[in-house]
């Protein structure tokens, strides 16, 4: 973490959809900068260096369609791919870039083009390992159904306990205007949908998404006090192993035990001088494109210990912990991939600076957004606050 | 501007990228005692002593060099598993059984298919295999040094 | 940088190698970075961080780090992937121990053209719509920057033809003067460097005008550089190269905006870098400038300012300061391009470049000290980053 505190002064989105065809990508990026920046109160000039987030060029058809797109002509500029914690991971570079004094003000931005693939899970089988694995299809679908299993057998969750977390998270999406066609769901209606891999249900996975997300990141001496800023208390990231099989019984703690995630919030928590996260943080945005994610995220993070994980998303679907979840519907209900992981901290800052509108939770001081990219292997974890650190 | 939407030009491409990849000796090895020998090799890491498979040249954790090859048992323990209900070009029909397997002896799992089980109820297969979590390595009777020489099959409890 | 702090270089590796067999693409990472490692007389257990820059479509996997990251040693910790040539990473490394965020990181970039033909994928980075049914690559940019020069500079009557230096010599006779000795110089010296590899992965046809010589040696590239953050006195006694000045900038997408005009990028980052070190071009004493082709390495020298409009050639083939290591004849891949000529650029100044050591600085023996790296990145140069290293 730099010395100065550094804080988030400009919010820009797109809406979200499966597709955009009347939108080119530089457009689309357009519309999310041009409100980063007015909400910032600054122009482009102000801005010291562009960082750029795009994951599998795959998904878009285009090699490196963040050149023609998020590059700034005379501004440092260059581009991340991490998969899905890319989002967050140029925010990571974007502290680092202004923590070293090469810019005040740093703009992030993230594209997905994804409507443009027509299969996305051929794609994302091409992530696995060519030479040993590749032949058993493995998905982002299915390694989380084998993720599942593990969960069902050890703490002995049940299909109600997906289908409630799935339901949640599209509940909360009928209030955030840019997830577009969000509709409620009841978990009758999340476990009557198709099955994808066995135990996961469609609905208990994302749906394909397109949009572009930017933020603008300044540091405290150059932020006005009258700026509504979410400060940047605690950053971390860890990036672990590839092979499932060699994750399953580690020392560290088991496959489902996201040690990487682990890692990462107890790193963000140190630096936030967060000691009980249950009690000191409001709300949480997490990366879960799937709900058995989810579940598997809240002893990572803290919020209970690994035995008590299954009790705790009882405790979450009754709505009894006190901590609110994915206001903004979570990466359920909208995943554009190169920009989901800067999503979560832009509904968490919106949620620090009290601007999320509808979807605005009360008595918001701390919140924490996750990020993770591959199969569950790179994590990130960031506490954003209202005030700035050392209040 | 208002383009009526069918003038929106949407252009269909395509990508085909031709890759060779290169196992390594390590691999190639693991691979040739599967086609010759029809045995299951790993390699133990001289640190922190996993005997890891499918073989690796490194240990990741302890970032040296792997030491010994030793063969794993020939039975095992499902630690993680789904049905695949989706047909996937290049595959067999669904449905499928993939899992990842700790051989005996093994400290690491292994990806494959597991053959075997009655799949017409998926919920009752998914039971099944819950509650019958050891398999066996059954090797194919054609062997052409690629992964798919072997698979599992559960061992009826 | 501050006053009191530097940017150390511990340690180096390069490997150049054609289509080993023995070696997956994560075990050529993990003989690399392990050297790099002995090289700078620690373990991976000393390292904070990895910083990464690697191609996907380069790679073959569809997010090459999750396999190719922990194989240069992002195990559990900190690892960030930039989709960027491997200056760029050492420059966000450079920033993340500046900001106090870590005390050592380790930088990786790699390429193996054994695997796929680089071209091909290069092609997916132009634009669908304007450029692509064209069949355009980063090879046959490279050639139509060539024409552009010769037609500036060249012997068929253009519009540069009677252009004259400030010794009355003929601009357009220098560049096709220059261009023979240019190419056997830089011949001369791959074959004196002892890390090159002369044995191509394959064989490129060459665009006209540009002849076979003049391409690249394309070979397996892998390159690790172990940096620290260390008090100035600290750095200076050990005798370690820092990094004092780094630049980055950025040109159009639009390649119909600047084919015709050099690198305007490389020049923008070069100043910044220098600036920031304190230093001028002529207190240069090494430069290793990153080009597909020689036409772009002499195009880089005079964007830059290393060598006159239209004497590209001719200072490539007389001023010895210019690519010692032979540049791209040596052995070369994208994206491992800039970080390995960094690590030649830090062998230099460290006086254990082998047979392509400079024992001359301000005409009296002894290794350099002061140094400049330029490299660029998608699209065809869209990008430039600058690194000044001392010693």
């Amino acid at each position: 973490m730099s010395r100065e505190p550094i804080g988030i002064v400009g919010v820009g989105q797109t809406p979200y959809r499966r597709s955009n065809p009347g939108l080119s990508a530089g457009e689309l990026v357009k519309i999310a900068v041009d409100e980063a920046l007015a909400d910032a109160g600054l122009g482009i000039d102000a801005i010291g260096a562009v960082i750029g987030g795009v994951a599998p060029d795959a998904l878009a058809g285009i090699k490196d369609i963040d050149r023609m797109s998020i590059s700034v002509p005379g501004r440092p500029y260059f581009r991340v791919n991490t998969g899905g914690a890319t989002g967050s991971s140029i925010v990571q570079a974007a502290l680092a870039w202004i923590g070293a004094g090469r810019a005040d003000t740093v703009l992030v931005v993230a594209l997905e083009r994804m409507g443009q693939a027509s299969t996305a899970q051929s794609i994302f089988n091409t992530i696995f390992d060519p030479i040993y694995e590749k032949d058993f299809v493995l998905t982002t679908i299915t390694m989380a159904a084998l993720r599942a299993s593990m969960l069902v057998k050890r703490h002995g969750f049940t299909e109600q306990h997906w289908a409630g977390i799935a339901s949640r998270n599209f509940t909360n999406a009928v209030d955030n205007p840019l997830a577009i066609g969000a509709r409620a769901l009841t978990p009758e209606q999340v476990l009557a949908s198709p099955m994808l891999a066995w135990p996961i249900h469609r609905y208990e996975a994302c749906p394909t998404t397109e949009g572009a997300c930017a933020l603008v990141l300044s540091r405290a001496g150059v932020i006005g006090c009258a700026h509504s800023t979410a400060w940047i208390h605690g950053m971390g990231g860890s990036s672990d192993t590839y092979s499932m099989g060699e994750r399953m019984n580690r020392p560290e703690g088991s496959l489902i035990e996201m040690v990487p995630l682990r890692r990462a919030a107890e790193a963000a928590y140190r630096q936030a001088g967060i000691t009980d996260p249950g009690r000191q943080v409001r709300v949480f945005e997490l990366q879960a494109p799937f709900s058995i994610i989810e579940a598997m995220a809240y002893p990572a993070l803290g919020l209970c210990e690994v035995e008590r994980s299954r009790p705790f998303v009882d405790e979450v679907l009754a709505g009894a912990t006190g901590i609110e979840f994915n206001p903004s519907g979570g990466a359920q209900a909208v995943n554009p991939v190169s920009a989901t992981a800067l999503i979560r901290i832009a509904e968490a800052a919106q949620q620090a600076r009290g601007l999320a509108g509808a979807r605005q939770r009360d008595g918001v001081r701390r919140a924490v957004a996750t990020g993770q990219g591959g199969a569950t292997q790179f994590s990130t974890v960031c506490v954003l606050s209202a005030d700035q650190p050392g209040d | 501007m208002n383009m009526p939407a069918e003038d929106l030009l949407r252009l269909p491409g395509s990508w085909n990228f031709d890759y060779t990849y290169f196992a390594g000796e390590t691999a190639s090895r693991f691979f040739a005692e599967l086609r010759d020998n029809k045995r299951i090799l790993g390699r133990r890491c001289p640190s922190c002593q996993r005997l890891v498979i499918p073989a690796r040249s490194y240990c990741d954790a302890c970032y040296v060099e792997m030491g010994d090859w030793e063969p794993v048992g020939e039975t095992g323990t499902i630690e993680a598993f789904t049905i695949l209900t989706r047909a996937f070009p290049g595959l067999p029909e669904p449905p499928l059984v993939i899992a990842f397997v700790t051989l005996d002896g093994a400290d690491s799992a292994v990806l494959n298919f597991v053959e075997g089980v009655d799949l017409d109820d998926q919920d009752a297969a998914g039971a099944y295999l819950f509650d019958n979590d050891r398999v066996r390595v059954v090797f194919s009777e054609k062997r052409e040094g690629r992964i798919t020489d072997f698979h599992f099959e559960s061992i009826l409890g | 940088m501050t006053q009191y702090h530097a940017v150390a270089v511990e340690g180096v590796a390069l490997e150049l190698t054609s289509a080993d067999r023995r070696r997956a693409l994560p075990e050529l990472i993990f003989s690399c970075v392990s050297a790099a490692l002995a090289d700078a007389g620690v373990t991976l257990a000393d390292v904070d961080a990895v910083t990464i820059a690697c191609e996907d479509l380069i790679d073959g996997r569809s997010l090459s780090s999750m396999i190719t990251g922990p194989a240069a040693g992002a195990y559990l910790r900190d690892e960030i992937r930039l989709s960027e040539d491997g200056l760029a990473a050492l420059s966000l490394a450079a920033a993340q121990l500046q900001s106090g965020t870590f005390e050592r990181v380790l930088v990786a970039a790699w390429g193996r053209p054994a695997e796929a033909d680089p071209e091909v994928a290069s092609a997916a980075g132009f634009d669908p719509f304007t450029t692509q049914p064209f069949g355009l690559t980063e090879l046959t940019v490279s050639a139509l920057r060539a024409s552009a020069y010769l037609r500036r500079y060249g012997a068929t009557p253009g519009p540069g033809a009677g252009d004259h230096d400030d010794d009355g010599r003929d601009r357009a006779g220098l560049a096709l003067d220059g261009r023979d000795r240019a190419v056997r110089a830089r011949r001369e010296r791959a074959d004196r460097n002892p890390r090159a590899n002369r044995v191509p992965v394959r064989s490129v046809p060459a665009p006209y005008p540009m002849r076979h010589e003049e391409m690249r040696t394309e070979t397996d590239a892998v390159a690790s550089v172990v940096l620290c953050r260390l008090p100035q006195s600290e750095a200076e006694a050990r005798g370690l190269v820092r990094i004092t000045g780094v630049g980055h900038a950025t040109e159009s997408y639009h390649l119909g905006d600047r084919l015709m005009s050099g690198f305007p990028s490389a020049r923008a980052a070069a100043e910044h870098a220098l600036a920031e070190a304190g230093r001028t071009l002529d207190g240069v004493e090494v430069a290793e400038v990153a080009g597909r082709t020689i036409w772009d390495e002499i195009q880089l020298l005079e964007s830059v300012g290393l060598a006159d409009p239209g004497g590209g050639f001719t200072a490539l083939a007389d001023d010895p300061r210019l690519n010692p290591s032979g540049g791209a004849a040596a052995g070369d891949c994208a994206p491992a391009t800039g970080l390995v000529r960094f690590a030649e650029t830090a062998l230099q100044l460290t006086g254990r470049a082998g047979g392509v050591q400079l024992a001359v600085r301000a005409g009296r023996a002894g290794t350099p000290r002061v140094a400049l790296v330029v490299s660029g990145a998608a699209l065809a140069g869209q990008t430039h980053t600058a690194v000044v290293a001392e010693r």
